[in-house]
């Protein structure tokens, strides 16, 4: 401590006393907030504190109508990545759309790497339910972390809503996502502290031998950092591997357009070769 | 002086009278006489069409209000066209409110309160008790506990509870009255007019045992407040449960028993009862859960508690009791409930938060996801309310094996989001029992870039029809369009066998 002080103490020749050094002010004596890595560094190093704050709002909205399924997906990521670093359970709440976009299937929860066992579905009617019951989760010490899905009237998700979320998170602890699926409804400023856009990206093709269809490789975001309180907006192209349960940022070589047409037709040099001997 | 009124029903002859007001039975129409007659003798007669299912729905309201003298209250249901009334067990709960004289004038009090005109009895026996409100010669008595026999000796037989029919047959031989009977051999009587003639003899006078069956099962432990002045305001009301609960839940205490449902009645000045129930995952029995998981309820029906004209008794009961030892997990987690430990599990809490938000969604909508052994997707995992038992700590759902014993080697070979039910596309296949070069779902057409599978799902021919619901096989792919979204779609049914018309589906969403 006293090195520090030492080393820290105003060369010689300066003019004037320590003590009319520039107060540090006091936001920058808080303790440093718990973060939860996300597995890659190039994401990390992005976010301000060196990894995805914990004890504050995440919102994600999917960039397209389209790109629901991926949002939920990056999103379940996110999930994944601070339930393995703090107990409990986690909450999953959800306004009730039967058929519509689709209800969370445990089993592929459970492929994607997040275990069900720990999830509590909570579906009721309205986004203010939603917001109320995120509300109250943060406000109860034990759960892990919370995530709402708004898929109606997402007007209900206005300032005043991220705000007391916020507040609420910051008192506990707890860390909430906002999910909206109707995209731009909340681009209206929010207290969050990040929020993320996320659209499908076409997958690296995986070649069955035999097959004029290639196959899935693991899912693929464009994955945007909109907005960050003490950090910069940013872009990438990022993979979801469900063994290690961490975030990659695919290589820019392998990001190619969708296959091309006419991949099926392969030449069966094979074949030529049995009709000639 | 108000016009006579009556009620009346259709029969078979035409419109019968069923009741009379006291004006209506001045003038001389009495029940089961034809209206034609009734408007004859009196003109002036205001006639209303019956209600009996009305009536029997307002003495069963009637009955739960009666659940502030005794716990044990039951309706006696009209049969026989006797007049129903109600019954209570009082044993016990007399001297609760001044003995028997006292209890009696102030159910009076009441019932003439709410516009009602009562006959009330008292007797040792509920077959003594009821003839004697129905054909004693006061509207108010009470029989003194060794008196029974010479007190309904003058009563007719119809005091007895017994049939019309047999009521007749017993006046054609010159028996007319309970005092007729007395003392008479049983075996030729029972062997004459039937063994219920015996049964509700015995009953009446005490020989044989009869017991009040309650509307509700009394709580074990109660707390009850009682108010001079009625209360309205909801502010009162929240005060007086928060009062109560205290009450209750040092009783559990000290019994050594938590509480699965909570029950609170909250009585009416104008004779209704309302009534809410709340059921905890775990057992309760702390004041201020209590008190939330109340308002909860109290929040998510109404904005106002609709009190009429005030509440002037408040109850709340413990059903469900079960001992405290046998408290469970909350939510199968590991880890002790610490409370000054602020990063480790706090089982309890958790499941005091999900008792909260299913006091005021509904159970229904407070789910954990179990594993299901089946393949067929719907049936693979199955949603458990938090009401059930939470698994044994340490010994959670197995979901990679599970997932394992669903998709095989497959890697990712479940979707994220089920759609369901699954919603029909259409396709464009290169081959027929390939995947699908082209689908169009919810008018948008997505071009197939990549695609696994097939995945053959064969229907459970060992689950009833009912169970399953469909009896065809699946072909499952895994598909991803030009933009990378990615699909799970089925064919149904197989193009070789002879009958099978093959339809796709898609059955679910990738992240």
């Amino acid at each position: 401590m006293n090195m520090k002080r030492l080393s820290q103490s105003p060369p010689l020749g300066c003019q004037g006393p320590p003590r009319q050094l520039p107060r540090r002010p006091p936001a920058v004596e808080r303790r440093r907030p718990a973060t939860v890595s996300l597995g890659e560094p190039g994401l990390d190093a992005a976010l301000p504190e060196g990894g995805l704050e914990l004890g504050v709002v995440h919102e994600i909205v999917p960039a397209g109508p389209g790109d629901v399924a991926a949002t939920i997906g990056f999103g379940l990521g996110l999930l994944t990545r601070i339930a393995a670093a703090r107990p409990g359970p986690v909450l999953w709440a959800t306004t009730r759309d039967p058929g519509r976009h689709g209800i969370a299937y445990p089993p592929g929860l459970a492929a994607a790497g997040f275990d069900p066992g720990r999830l509590i579905h909570l579906s009721v009617g309205t986004a203010h339910d939603v917001l109320w019951a995120l509300e109250e989760s943060l406000a109860t010490p034990g759960f892990a972390v919370a995530i709402g899905i708004l898929a109606r009237d997402i007007g209900r998700y206005d300032f005043t809503a991220s705000r007391r979320l916020s507040l609420r998170a910051a008192a506990s602890g707890g860390t909430a996502i906002v999910l909206g699926t109707a995209g731009g409804g909340a681009a209206g400023s929010t207290a969050a502290a990040t929020r993320w856009s996320v659209a499908a990206r076409p997958s690296v093709p995986v070649r069955h031998p035999g097959h004029a269809m290639p196959g899935l490789g693991p899912p693929r975001w464009q994955v945007a950092l909109e907005r960050c309180k003490r950090g910069r907006p940013h872009d990438w192209l990022v993979e979801w591997d469900h063994e290690t349960l961490r975030f990659h940022l695919a290589a820019p070589l392998a990001d190619r357009a969708p296959v091309p047409e006419g991949i099926g037709a392969r030449p069966r040099p094979a074949a030529a070769d049995w009709r000639a001997a | 002086m108000l016009a006579p009124q009556a009620l009346a029903e259709p029969s078979r002859h035409g419109l019968r009278i069923t009741a009379t007001d006291p004006a209506a039975e001045r003038a001389g129409v009495n029940p089961g006489m034809p209206l034609a007659d009734a408007r004859a003798m009196c003109p002036a007669l205001a006639v209303v069409p019956a209600d009996p299912d009305g009536d029997v729905a307002t003495l069963r309201r009637l009955a739960h209000w009666c659940g502030r003298y005794s716990p044990w209250t039951a309706v006696d249901t009209p049969d026989d066209r006797a007049p129903a009334g109600i019954a209570l067990d009082i044993t016990g709960c007399a001297h609760l409110f001044g003995g028997e004289e006292a209890m009696l004038a102030g159910i009076a009090d009441r019932l003439a309160g709410f516009g009602l005109t009562a006959r009330l009895a008292a007797a040792p026996t509920l077959g003594a008790a009821w003839a004697m409100a129905r054909h004693g010669p006061d509207v108010r008595c009470i029989v003194p506990d060794d008196a029974t026999p010479e007190t309904l000796a003058p009563l007719p037989l119809a005091a007895l509870r017994l049939d019309t029919a047999t009521v007749e047959a017993m006046s054609r031989v010159g028996l007319k009255r309970v005092g007729d009977l007395l003392g008479k051999p049983a075996a030729p009587l029972a062997a004459r007019f039937g063994p219920r003639l015996i049964t509700r003899l015995d009953q009446a006078l005490g020989r044989q045992a009869e017991t009040v069956h309650g509307l509700v099962p009394p709580p074990r432990h109660e707390a009850r407040r009682v108010f001079a002045e009625p209360i309205v305001l909801s502010a009162d009301v929240e005060r007086t449960v928060a009062e109560l609960a205290d009450d209750l839940a040092a009783r559990l205490m000290d019994a050594g028993v938590g509480a699965r449902r909570l029950d609170l009645r909250l009585y009416r000045v104008d004779g209704r009862v309302r009534e809410t129930t709340v059921r905890t995952s775990t057992l309760c029995r702390e004041a201020a859960h209590m008190v939330r998981l109340f308002r909860e309820r109290l929040d998510a029906e109404t904005d106002e508690v609709d009190a009429g004209f005030g509440f002037d008794l408040a109850v709340l009961g413990a059903l469900a009791v079960e001992p405290a030892v046998a408290r469970q997990d909350g939510l199968g987690t590991a880890g002790e409930n610490r409370p000054g430990d602020p990063a480790g599990n706090r089982p309890d809490e958790v499941a005091r938060l999900l008792d909260r938000f299913g006091n005021r969604f509904g159970f229904d909508r407070v789910m954990r996801y179990v594993p299901r052994a089946s393949a067929i997707p719907e049936r693979a995992v199955r949603a458990a309310t938090v009401l059930e038992t939470a698994p044994a700590a340490g010994k959670p759902h197995d979901w990679p094996v599970h997932l394992r014993a669903l998709q095989g080697g497959r890697q990712l070979g479940r979707p994220l989001l089920l759609i369901l039910p699954p919603d029909p596309v259409t396709t464009l296949a290169e081959v027929p029992d390939g995947p699908p070069m082209l689908f169009e779902w919810r008018r948008l057409t997505h071009r197939v870039t990549r695609a696994d599978g097939p995945e053959r799902l064969a229907p459970e021919w060992w689950r009833p029809w009912a169970e399953t619901g469909s009896r065809t096989t699946r072909d499952y792919f895994r598909v991803e369009d030009t933009a990378g979204r990615r699909f799970w779609l089925y064919r149904e049914g197989l193009y070789d066998r002879p009958g099978d018309t093959p339809r796709w589906f898609l059955h679910g969403v990738f992240g």
